[in-house]
């Protein structure tokens, strides 16, 4: 009967929320809490969290509830543009969310879904100059003329064609 | 962007840069040098991703000139004894030393400090600074300007490909032949030797042998 169970969550503002078991596994993080806390009552803190990103979460993991657990070892070649219709719906949120979720899904430690996220994160760069990502994303150069000169030479090799 | 995106999470992100042939994902190798012109953070955790696997395979495009761009940073961190076989064989070093540059390199040092990369992936000093002056066998090597590098980029590498490193060594002596070259093992020997000591992270080498006489 422990697959039927529920488990209590709290964001960092204190909204619980209820979730099956299995939904809550999705993330190894919980999934390794829940093995060592065992059967318990006691919602489980997640401060890092706010509610509307874990709600968020929990729309994923609702989602890819049946999803076979994908090895965490395995390093091998990631695909960018292998996104189905509903992942590439659920990404598409502001930037602050999006990264939120990134954020979120490393603490909760959910594969599938970092995956997703710094994946979207990376269509998002593809294609793009060094000035155009800077915009994109709102960050500021901090390099100095001379920094930028010498990681450019150091690095020029792989822009040839 | 939030203020702080962990560098592991850039890292992540950069590692999705790539593109399909064959069904084989390689390396945007043109994304990642655009993310690494970003700002200081950036520009770390690109040279993390790019220098993991600095010489991949594009079916769609010959790749050995890139390979042999690779090698020549590379030659700049080998031994001083390998260094000397290599002049006495008729490849030249010039010793150098650039204030402006280690300065420079104390600077990022601080910033990146030991922080997150104490694991061999820190900021690094090269501490005999050299430039190889001459050609190598009539070659065109390495005639760049000297400076000091900003990182030691070979302590990035973690996939190998043996085979792709003497076509690379190979091209580096004399462009447009495969067939191996009169000195190509003494630099082959001299990089695996520095690659050897330097490389703490490698994950993956592959030898094929097809080079083989």
């Amino acid at each position: 009967m422990a697959e039927l169970k529920k488990v209590k969550l709290t964001s960092s503002e204190g909204t619980e929320f209820i979730v099956d078991r299995k939904v809550a596994e999705k993330s190894v993080l919980l999934k390794n809490m829940l093995e060592d806390v065992g059967e318990s009552d006691m919602a489980i803190p997640l401060p890092n969290v706010t509610g509307p990103i874990l709600n968020k979460v929990i729309d994923y993991c609702t989602h890819h509830r049946d999803d076979p657990f994908v090895n965490q070892e395995d390093d091998s070649k990631k695909v960018s543009d292998d996104i189905d219709d509903w992942d590439a719906e659920f990404c598409k949120v502001d930037q602050g969310t999006l990264f939120e979720l990134i954020l979120s899904a490393n603490y909760l430690d959910i594969k599938p879904l970092l995956d997703l996220t710094c994946k979207t994160v990376a269509n998002m760069i593809k294609g793009k100059t060094p000035d155009e990502i800077r915009k994109t994303f709102n960050i500021i150069n901090d390099f100095t003329p001379e920094e930028e000169e010498h990681v450019r030479k150091e690095n020029e090799w792989c822009e040839e064609r | 962007m939030p203020p702080l995106i962990p560098n592991e999470i850039l890292c992540e992100i950069f590692s999705n840069l790539n593109f399909e042939t064959d069904n084989y994902f390689i390396p945007s190798q043109k994304d990642l040098f655009n993310c690494l012109l970003v700002n200081r953070q950036w520009c770390l955790n690109a040279i993390t991703v790019l220098w993991a696997e600095p010489m991949p395979v594009d079916k769609d495009r010959n790749m050995v000139q890139i390979y042999a761009k690779v090698i020549k940073t590379y030659l700049l961190f080998i031994d001083v004894q390998d260094k000397q076989q290599l002049i006495d064989y008729g490849l030249r070093f010039a010793n150098t030393n650039s204030k402006d540059s280690r300065t420079f390199q104390k600077s990022l040092q601080i910033l990146y400090g030991s922080k997150d990369y104490s694991n061999s992936q820190s900021t690094h000093v090269v501490n005999d600074s050299n430039t190889i002056e001459k050609s190598f066998l009539n070659s065109q090597v390495y005639t760049q300007s000297s400076h000091t590098l900003l990182f030691d980029y070979p302590s990035f590498l973690r996939y190998l490909d043996i085979d792709r490193l003497l076509l690379g060594i190979i091209y580096l002596i004399k462009p447009n032949v495969t067939s191996r070259q009169p000195g190509d093992i003494i630099i082959f020997q001299a990089i695996l030797k520095m690659l050897a000591k330097r490389c703490k992270n490698l994950l993956s080498l592959v030898i094929d042998n097809q080079m083989e006489d």
